[in-house]
C-alpha cells in the first residue's frame, strides 16, 4: 500500500526516523486495537473502619470489617488483606487464645468460612496463672481463586475465642484504624 | 470507645463464662441501655459454625441495671 506523506507517495519499507517528528501526536482511540496485553490489575475495593466487636463466645460471630467486590469475570483471582487490632483479655485461668477466620458470601447466599478453610488463625498464649491483656495486629492475606462467579462477592472477619479458653475476645478499640482491600487480578 | 474489657468484666461478675457478642458499629462512648441492646448472646451454632445469637437476655442474672452498676463500679 502506497502512503502519502506531504504530497510525495512513499512505498517500500521505509524508516521514519523520531529526530525528524515534531508537534502533537492526535489523540488515538483504541477500540480497534488488538493483541495488546493489558494491566493484570482489574479492579480495587477498600473499607476503612475504626469500631470495634466482642466475640466472647466459642462459636465464630461476625465483626464490622467486611468489603464487598463484583468481579468481571469467573476466573479472575481475588486477592484479600484485611488489617486489624486484635484483643484478648483474661483475669485468670491458663489458655486464653482468639481464632480469627475470614467468610466468604456469594451472592448475598449467606456467610460461610473460607480463609483459613479448617480452624482459625490461632493467637494467644498459655501461662500458669495470672491476668494478662494482650494486643496484636494481625494481617490476613489470601487469594481467592475459587470464587468463579460475575456476582457479588463478600469478605468479613469472623473471631471467636478457642474452645479450650476463657477470656474476653475483641477486635478493633482505641480507634485502631482497620482496613479490608479486595483486588480483582486477572487470570 | 467503650470499654469491652469493662463490659466482660461486669458481666462475668454476674455470670461466669457466659457467651455473648457485640458489635459496636456507632463507636459508643459510654455503655448505654441503646448498646446494651445490640448484645448478641449465644444460644447455639448454625451449620457453618456461626453462633446463633438473641438480643434478648435468656440469663435471669443479667438485666441492663445490673450490668450499667457493676460496670461503672470498675
Amino acid at each position: 500500500m502506497a502512503i502519502v506523506v506531504g504530497g510525495t507517495t512513499v512505498t517500500g519499507t521505509q524508516t521514519l526516523l523520531a529526530s525528524v517528528l515534531t508537534g502533537t501526536a492526535s489523540a488515538i482511540n483504541g477500540s480497534n486495537i488488538t493483541n495488546v496485553s493489558g494491566g493484570k490489575l482489574l479492579q480495587t475495593q477498600s473499607a476503612l473502619f475504626t469500631n470495634s466487636s466482642a466475640h466472647n463466645s466459642q462459636t465464630m460471630s461476625a465483626s464490622n470489617y467486611t468489603d464487598q467486590i463484583t468481579p468481571s469475570a469467573t476466573n479472575s483471582q481475588i486477592f484479600v488483606s484485611f488489617n486489624f487490632r486484635s484483643h484478648i483479655y483474661q483475669s485468670g485461668d491458663t489458655q486464653c487464645r482468639s481464632e480469627l477466620a475470614v467468610f466468604r458470601q456469594i451472592n448475598g447466599g449467606g456467610y460461610s468460612q473460607f480463609y483459613p478453610a479448617n480452624a482459625g488463625i490461632c493467637w494467644g498464649i498459655g501461662v500458669s496463672d495470672g491476668e494478662r491483656n494482650m494486643y496484636t495486629t494481625p494481617q490476613i492475606t489470601f487469594l481467592d481463586t475459587t470464587h468463579n462467579t460475575t456476582n457479588a462477592i463478600d469478605y468479613k472477619l469472623y473471631a471467636r475465642r478457642n474452645t479450650s479458653a476463657t477470656g474476653s475476645v475483641n477486635v478493633g478499640g482505641s480507634s485502631f484504624q482497620a482496613q479490608v482491600i479486595l483486588m480483582e487480578i486477572s487470570a | 470507645m467503650i470499654d469491652l474489657i469493662k463490659l466482660y468484666k461486669a458481666l462475668e461478675v454476674l455470670k461466669t463464662d457466659v457467651e455473648w457478642t457485640l458489635l459496636d458499629d456507632i463507636d459508643s462512648t459510654s455503655l448505654t441501655e441503646n448498646l446494651y441492646n445490640k448484645i448478641g448472646w449465644v444460644t447455639g451454632a448454625d451449620s457453618n459454625g456461626i453462633a446463633i445469637t438473641t438480643n434478648t437476655c435468656p440469663h435471669s442474672e443479667i438485666d441492663y441495671s445490673k450490668v450499667k452498676t457493676e460496670y461503672d463500679k470498675l
